[in-house]
């Protein structure tokens, strides 16, 4: 049980990685319109519904640590809203959700608006008096290019749950 | 919702917010970020950079693909401005050397208007230092003869030597074979004109044979007699630049510089006839 366990965390770590690399290396980061997609988000709500709560929330502690150097937010504010993310996730999934995929996706989409709507509409329309039609486009954009990204994410986690799966002895 | 307070569940939440509100405190304290952020920060850095390296390489291959369209269209609009752009630049040096070569030509006109003369254009020289020997674009089908003579706007060149029917090949007066009945402008008096081989290599003729009390200076401009029956008189030649004793002592030598450039030569005249 073990085993698995162990081999399932490190995959979400080199998951979490890899989305981190990607989205933001010069040569790999997808950009319209000025936004990028967000894929670390979505990995942490599918390791949160298909792997609970602790597993999801120190992901989410570690892609939010991970990720601090190339976020706008103040340092320690990623990590608190995707671990918080892997916490919210994992706790009603289990209880609420029956296709976990499914929900993964559209919990994710919704997460992804709510991190846009702190970021740009909070963020630069406060900091910088940026236009608020402006930046609610730039939120929409963002959650709509992370879309795709968000279903390959889930698959990707759910694959790795089902290679991997809980041994119950 | 006490069991909540009590629960392992709290504990982690509580243990998250405990982390990322230190992250936040370290932060400020430090002015910058944690050293926790440093460290990822450079474990992230070369997975970047391996990241940006790669998907430099796919996109400038990909955008070969993409972008092939509208680069197969620039680029036969390129290619068309640059034929529009030569063929200007063409045209251009075209009517350069067609200005120059009638201001040429109405000058000599003026000078000799007895002669019958044929622009050309000396289209390919030997690819030795010597220079003795040229083609001009003029052949029989203009006119020309064997044995015309050829001048440049600063002086005697040389004779045709071989005709063909849309070239001919000019001897220049510094080839070894070269042997020209002259004169010196000052005196008149009459001297031979010779190529050698020492100084064709550097572009000079020799007068040959000059009685030791010859008066001849130097800067003395030699100019055809009109004898010999290839050059007709007046034409100059070159101007002296050295007399010197030969070595058997019994008569002088001159060495001249044609004054015509050999070496920038791109027009010259045929001179078809002479009137003689």
């Amino acid at each position: 049980m073990m085993k698995n366990k162990t081999a399932r965390i490190i995959l979400y770590v080199v998951l979490t990685v890899c989305a981190a690399v990607l989205q933001t290396a010069r040569g790999t980061r997808i950009e319209v319109m000025g936004v990028s997609p967000d894929m670390l988000v979505s990995i942490i709500v599918a390791v949160g519904f298909f792997d609970g709560p602790y597993i999801a929330g120190s992901l989410g502690l570690f892609a939010g640590v991970l990720c601090a150097t190339s976020s706008s937010w103040p340092e320690g504010l990623p990590a608190l809203f995707l671990a918080l993310c892997g916490v919210l996730c994992g706790v009603t999934g289990k209880r609420y959700f029956r296709s976990y995929a499914v929900a993964s996706i559209l919990v994710a989409l919704v997460l992804i608006f709510v991190r846009g709507l702190i970021d740009y509409v909070f963020y630069y329309q406060m900091v910088y008096s940026a236009p608020f039609g402006s930046m609610l486009l730039k939120t929409l954009v963002k959650t709509a290019i992370s879309a795709p990204l968000s279903v390959l994410c889930v698959f990707a986690v759910s694959l790795i749950n089902r290679r991997f799966p809980e041994r119950r002895d | 919702m006490r069991d909540f307070f009590h629960s392992k569940l709290f504990v982690f939440i509580l243990l998250i917010l405990v982390i990322c509100g230190g992250l936040m405190v370290l932060s400020a304290i430090m002015g910058g970020p944690s050293p926790f952020s440093n460290f990822f920060g450079s474990l992230l850095t070369p997975l970047q950079r391996l990241a940006s390296a790669i998907g430099d390489k796919i996109s400038s291959f990909t955008g070969y693909l993409y972008k092939y369209n509208s680069l197969v269209l620039e680029n036969e609009q390129l290619k068309k401005e640059l034929a529009e752009k030569r063929e200007l630049e063409d045209d251009y040096y075209t009517l350069l050397n067609e200005n120059e070569m009638l201001r040429e030509l109405a000058g000599l006109k003026e000078e000799h208007p007895d002669y019958s003369m044929l622009p050309a254009l000396v289209v390919s020289k030997p690819d030795n230092s010597l220079n003795v020997t040229f083609t001009l674009d003029k052949g029989t089908r203009d006119g020309v003869k064997k044995g015309d003579p050829v001048i440049s706007g600063q002086g005697l060149v040389g004779y045709v030597s071989e005709v063909s029917y849309n070239h001919c090949e000019v001897t220049a007066i510094t080839d070894m074979s070269s042997r020209i009945s002259a004169a010196v402008s000052r005196t008149s008096e009459t001297v031979v004109v010779e190529g050698t081989f020492e100084l064709a290599s550097k572009g000079l003729v020799r007068l040959s044979y000059l009685p030791v009390n010859c008066d001849l200076k130097n800067g003395d401009v030699i100019k055809t007699s009109g004898y010999g029956g290839i050059y007709p008189s007046g034409i100059l030649i070159g101007e002296v630049v050295r007399i010197d004793v030969e070595s058997h002592g019994m008569s002088n030598y001159a060495i001249v510089k044609p004054l015509t450039d050999f070496d920038s030569l791109v027009t010259v005249y045929v001179i078809t006839d002479y009137g003689e």
